[in-house]
């Protein structure tokens, strides 16, 4: 059977990359001795499908993990082996059962919510008029790693939402950006190209980034990937 | 949650900052109100060269057993990382509750190589500690250390207010259960350290003063304190089976250098070779029974979810039950979809069939390690190993599809002449001739030939103490000349530097004076000195110049048999007048049979333990 995980990474856990958070997961599966799948002859492995990697520093509570396993199991019983021995931090919140046709894994990934935290000290006082002005232009132009290097593209039409928000000490920013294999918009993208068109200097430890969920599109609707089993 | 003692946005800015964060799956977490005792293990390197090491793990497991006891780890900063705690004025801090350790009951290092010296100096300064013991005052965390260097702890001597030589799981414990009793009744740090001159194995340095003679060499080593033992006498297990083991491994964040179960499988090693340090320091020979292996085994895999296990021993082969132990091994990991990685085996037919079972290292490399090029040198060494052996291997590694194989050998090993290196690259040629021998469609198409040589360093309590070492510029003519003999394409020659060995050479056999050049060193700036694109020898150089200490005094010269040695308080068991004898042998190019095969009498015998009772 098919199964889903949505987990947390909180805390001192966003110091993790996604390689090392892998092999923990492989680990910790092993101990809670789930009946996963593993592939056939020499060096047997175990296939686990990540939905979307998350950048180093940054927390979440929507990230997904596929797996297969070779006995039918309660999604309660998959979340309490594996929650018995994760880290803090790391948190299996729910358990989906998938089925058997179901794509797994970074397929199905469409776009990701995200939550930015600026330090209100950190940036000018009317910086969130500068946010504004960004999103709204016509075309929003930014600096996107390519294969080919460093170009500019116009990146407007993978934010699909922003929200302006704030607290005593930050500017909250939310977005929804487009993501999966085809499209792949990275919150520091937009964040840096909002940065550089304020002549403001951008350090990334200084922004905390969350992210919220990640979607699959049905039908010019966004479901997160928890709906989709 | 545990909160970090560097803030994130510092954190952010240093290449993996998971090495600084603590936490890990099967670390420790204490209750600090229930504590009596805080003890710092340091590694005086990076997290992923601490974290691959079993002894570390033991001890953290051992010490953490005792209630009153909270053991937590603390590693070398990497460089930027040091450089935002110095920005910052954020002293070293503990992994497990992120505190400052200037504040610990105890600092413990682990000696694992020489190279490592300055990062112990640069640590106690990072830790906000004066470096000097002398200057240490009743505030201040008490330091120790342990670990295969420190059994010529003298080069260490000034900093460290005392040692514990020999394995900490033997009697460690005596120590904190003294200390916790002083503690209580709040006696001064003297105190502490005198009552330490009853305990077996702890060497106080400062209870101790050298004289010199005029030429540099020791004229005496005398006790300043009535109570001052005039040996001290390594502490050893006698029975693996029923010392503590730890159940669980701390599973580190990142990848490590080496990340896997590791089972210790035996202590020490039978054979005796000359030029080989452990292999007299950690005499004699203990093994694991086949059951209890078998049981730690399951328990370690089972509490770390590990996909590999290594076995970890000086030579693998020479377990007495290895073959039913790795077949009850095989059998256990194959059901369980685990890895072995079975390190320093010898290439026998039994060897390869269990390689060949091994799925894990099918077909990649083999390993040979004759150390040097000819028969000759061999037995001057007591490399029980001969060129037959090794061809014979080989053929039978290429027919069984293996096309790889490395060679170990050793530059400047006494005796040594232009012949025993032109040896290296004859073996070499003979391997390549031996694959090509075997008719095409029974081998690979082709063959790679590793030829690597390390720089012979003469160690303490080996038969070789008195050698001297090559110069700098010798080490690297004899490469040059090897380099210039290896012709053919199959054969791919590494060397390194010789510039850190000829440093390693002079720590090794260092004295206290030796000491006043670490300190220089590190003023200088050195650190991470074992990594080579840190290594800067200019900054030896100036440190030589400024303590006015000729290196060459401790590396390439000859030491007459009664002269008094720096480490000659320190005992091992394995006599002087065994080493001695071993040095005569070697000079007469005579081999010396293993403890299996003969009793040689070392001396180990005193420790009423392990093979020298094998009947
Ligand atoms: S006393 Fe004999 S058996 Fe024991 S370690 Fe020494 S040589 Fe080997």
């Amino acid at each position: 059977m098919k199964a889903r995980l949505k987990f947390t990474k909180m805390g001192p856990m966003k110091f993790i990359g996604h390689l090392d958070l892998q092999r923990l997961f492989q680990r910790c599966i092993r101990r809670s001795h789930l009946p996963i799948e593993y592939s056939k002859g020499f060096n047997p492995h175990q296939y686990l499908y990540f939905a979307l990697p998350l950048p180093l520093g940054a927390t979440s509570e929507g990230e997904y993990l596929d797996m297969t396993l070779t006995d039918e199991l309660e999604p309660e019983e998959i979340k309490n082996s594996l929650n018995a021995y994760l880290p803090e931090g790391i948190n299996i919140q729910e358990v989906y059962i998938l089925s058997d046709e179901m794509a797994v894994g970074m397929a199905a990934v469409d776009a990701a919510e995200y939550k930015i935290f600026i330090d209100k000290k950190t940036v000018p006082l009317h910086f969130m008029d500068a946010v504004n002005n960004f999103f709204n232009q016509s075309e929003i132009l930014a600096e996107k790693q390519g294969k080919k290097g460093i170009k500019e593209v116009n990146i407007k039409e993978m934010i699909h939402e922003y929200t302006l928000d704030e607290n005593d000490e930050q500017w909250i920013i939310t977005l929804l950006l487009a993501t999966g294999s085809k499209t792949n918009l990275k919150p520091e993208t937009v964040i840096q190209q909002i940065y550089r068109d304020n002549n403001l200097e951008y350090k990334d430890c200084r922004v905390h980034i969350h992210r919220i969920n990640i979607y699959s599109r049905k039908n010019d609707l966004f479901l997160p990937l928890s709906d989709i089993s | 949650m545990t909160t970090l003692r560097v803030k994130d946005e510092l954190l952010l800015q240093v290449e993996k900052p998971a090495r600084y964060i603590g936490n890990e799956v099967n670390s420790v977490k204490k209750d600090l109100s229930k504590i009596d005792i805080r003890f710092a293990f340091c590694f005086p390197d990076v997290y992923e060269v601490g974290m691959s090491h079993l002894g570390m793990q033991i001890l953290y497991y051992y010490l953490n057993e005792r209630k009153d006891t909270y053991c937590e780890r603390v590693f070398a900063p990497w460089l930027d990382m040091e450089q935002k705690m110095r920005e910052h004025n954020i002293p070293l801090f503990a992994l497990e509750s992120q505190e400052d350790i200037k504040n610990f009951d105890f600092l413990g290092f682990t000696l694992q190589y020489e190279m490592c010296y300055t990062n112990v100096i640069n640590l106690i300064d990072l830790a906000g500690i004066p470096i000097w013991s002398k200057d240490r005052g009743e505030e201040d965390p008490i330091i120790c250390a342990g670990g295969p260097c420190a059994y010529n702890p003298e080069p260490l001597a000034h900093f460290i207010d005392f040692f514990y030589i020999g394995e900490g799981e033997a009697s460690l414990g005596k120590v904190l259960d003294i200390y916790k009793v002083h503690k209580q009744e709040g006696g001064s740090r003297r105190a502490f350290l005198e009552k330490l001159l009853d305990v077996e194995g702890i060497y106080v340095p400062c209870f101790y003063d050298v004289y010199y003679n005029e030429d540099g060499t020791i004229n005496r080593f005398v006790p300043n304190h009535p109570k001052a033992k005039t040996k001290i006498k390594k502490q050893i297990v006698k029975d693996l089976d029923s010392t503590y083991y730890p159940t669980h491994a701390i599973m580190p964040w990142i990848q490590t250098v080496h990340d896997r179960v590791v089972l210790e499988v035996f202590r020490g090693c039978i054979r005796g070779c000359r030029f080989c340090h452990a292999g007299f320091v950690y005499r004699p020979v203990r093994e694991k029974s086949k059951d209890v292996l078998m049981k730690q085994a399951s328990l370690l895999l089972e509490n770390t979810g590990y996909e590999e296990i290594s076995l970890a021993s000086l030579s693998t082969s020479d377990y007495s039950q290895l073959e039913k132990f790795s077949e009850e091994l095989l059998e256990v990991c194959r059901e369980s979809k685990v890895n072995i990685s079975l390190p320093s085996l010898r290439i026998d037919e039994f060897s390869l069939d269990l390689m060949g079972k091994v799925q894990e290292i099918r077909k990649s490399s083999l390993t040979f390690a004759p150390e040097a090029g000819t028969q000759r040198l061999r037995n001057v060494i007591n490399k029980g190993i001969t060129e037959e052996d090794i061809i014979s291997g080989s053929r039978r590694a290429f027919e069984g599809g293996w096309d790889r194989v490395k060679l170990y050998f050793m530059i400047g090993l006494p005796t040594e002449t232009e012949q025993d290196i032109e040896g290296i690259s004859d073996l070499a040629n003979k391997i390549v001739d031996t694959f090509y021998a075997i008719p095409k469609e029974n081998r690979a198409k082709t063959v790679k030939v590793v030829v690597s040589s390390s720089c012979f360093v003469p160690k303490p309590f080996t038969p070789f103490q008195w050698e001297p070492q090559n110069t700098y510029q010798e080490f690297m003519d004899k490469q040059y000349f090897l380099k210039s003999k290896i012709k053919r394409k199959q054969i791919q020659y590494n060397y390194h530097d010789a510039i850190v060995s000829a440093l390693e050479g002079m720590i090794a056999r260092g004295d206290r004076k030796v000491g006043d050049v670490l300190y220089a060193a590190w003023k200088a700036g050195c650190k991470f000195d074992g990594w080579s694109e840190l290594f800067e020898f200019s900054k030896w150089k100036k440190a030589f110049k400024e303590t006015g200490i000729d290196p060459a005094f401790y590396a390439s010269r000859r030491r007459a048999y009664d002269e008094i040695l720096p480490w000659d308080h320190i005992s091992v068991g394995v006599t002087k007048d065994f080493l001695k004898r071993e040095h005569e042998r070697a000079m007469k190019e005579e081999v010396t049979p293993n403890c299996r095969q003969f009793c040689e009498n070392c001396g180990a015998k005193r420790f009423r333990g392990g093979i020298c009772y094998e009947s």
